[in-house]
């Protein structure tokens, strides 16, 4: 079996993800978690992504958040069985954790206050009156995006808007989409994602 | 089996990454350029997207990596697709949509006169080609990951697109000879070559006045 290694900050952020995923693979991992400082700072500037997470397997280092959990959901049989099934997923994938988190990304980096303001009030508008309703219409199954069953699509619309878009905007994005509310609490509710997140490091995002 | 169909503006934009998979992989599809409804057709609300066996996905990166995956683009095996998958992330994502996100409210906004739009231009565009100059020390081989063309070289090749007219007065001067030589053989690939002499839609649509 592959040795995997994740590197990441403290916090939950772009690596809880695939920690996620190899909860509910029961996957062994080594889940490195850098505060801030040299060591930190010198695997960012050695990654050529200039980023964390950093994924080493076998001695061989990845990066990408997006591009690791893809890998970590095909090992644990997240990712969908057909082309399309898979090519589904990484849309809404990619519109969750580029599209939407891009944005909240920038919010959070503004410097002026009143822009800042600004930009929130922007964020939350596109959020509950256009990215929850076109998300919505992505469920095709059971509480589960694919009509097949559970993939990394919907660990990685729970892991987003439950741990980094509420704790972010301090407001449930759900509250008018029982559909969106219904999937967030299956997900939560998969045993081994419910020990998950009753054992892990608790950090504020 | 029906074609695919691709959906979006009769410019480069970002579909052009799709075209360019589309196009290397020698894969027939159709294209439908009247998408003036394409808020509430398209999955997120957002150009491109794609008509496959009866679904429509958006998500122009997840599109040209599915296209990618049939023109033999994504390597041998999972760490291979791993590593050109994160590469292709970083060019598209890092470099083209960060500075896009920042270049596009300017571009589109008339009250930006010439010269203050040339001067933020180049800030944003040194970021870019900043970026893009890390990727030098990644080349492994022929293409930037070994001596197989992949999606990472493809994506590589699509930001050029996007460089040559954004910062057209020394974007390729910017960048080492390695890459650029890795982009030159992107565009000789012979059916993308053939694609590329065919075409006539511009990368944008041109400055509102």
């Amino acid at each position: 079996m592959p040795e995997y290694k994740l590197y990441y900050g403290k916090g939950k952020g772009y690596g809880e993800l695939s920690r996620m995923l190899f909860a509910l693979g029961e996957l062994e991992f080594t889940d490195v978690r850098m505060e801030d400082g040299d060591e930190k700072t010198k695997l960012i500037n050695n990654s050529p992504y200039g980023a964390n997470p950093n994924f080493e397997i076998d001695g061989v280092m990845y990066g990408k958040n997006v591009a690791i959990a893809r890998y970590v959901a095909k090992k644990v049989d997240l990712y969908g069985k057909t082309d399309i099934d898979q090519l589904k997923t990484d849309a809404i994938v990619d519109y969750v954790y580029q599209d939407i988190a891009g944005k909240l990304l920038s919010i959070y980096f503004e410097k002026d206050e009143e822009k800042k303001a600004k930009l929130i009030e922007e964020g939350k508008d596109f959020v509950k009156n256009t990215a929850v309703g076109k998300l919505e219409k992505q469920i095709e199954g059971e509480n589960t995006f694919l009509a097949s069953g559970l993939s990394w699509a919907d660990v990685a619309v729970f892991n987003f808007f439950h741990d980094l878009y509420t704790p972010f905007f301090k407001e449930d994005a759900f509250e008018g989409s029982p559909i969106l509310k219904k999937h967030s609490e299956h997900v939560a509710s998969l045993p081994l994602l419910k020990k998950h997140l009753e054992t892990r490091a608790v950090t504020e995002f | 089996m029906c074609e695919p169909v691709l959906y979006y503006f009769p410019f480069q934009g970002r579909g052009e990454i799709i075209r360019y998979v589309l196009a290397a992989g020698n894969i027939s599809y159709k294209e439908v350029n009247d998408v003036s409804n394409y808020k509430e057709d398209s999955p997120f609300g957002q150009l491109p997207y794609v008509e496959i066996e009866g679904k429509r996905i958006g998500q122009s990166n997840a599109i040209a990596k599915y296209f990618a995956k049939k023109a033999g683009l994504l390597g041998k095996n999972d760490l291979e697709e791993l590593e050109i998958t994160s590469y292709a992330d970083f060019i598209v994502y890092d470099c083209i949509e960060d500075s896009l996100t920042k270049f596009a409210p300017i571009y589109y906004d008339k009250n930006v006169t010439e010269e203050q739009f040339n001067d933020i231009k180049n800030v944003i565009l040194e970021n870019y080609a900043t970026k893009m100059e890390t990727l030098d020390k990644v080349v492994k081989g022929d293409f930037l990951l070994g001596d197989q063309m992949s999606l990472a070289d493809i994506a590589l090749a699509y930001c050029y697109s996007w460089g040559e007219v954004l910062l057209p007065d020394g974007f390729k001067a910017k960048l080492s000879s390695r890459i650029n030589s890795i982009a030159e053989k992107v565009f000789e690939q012979k059916y993308l070559k053939e694609y590329i002499s065919k075409r006539v839609i511009p990368v944008i649509p041109p400055r509102p006045t």
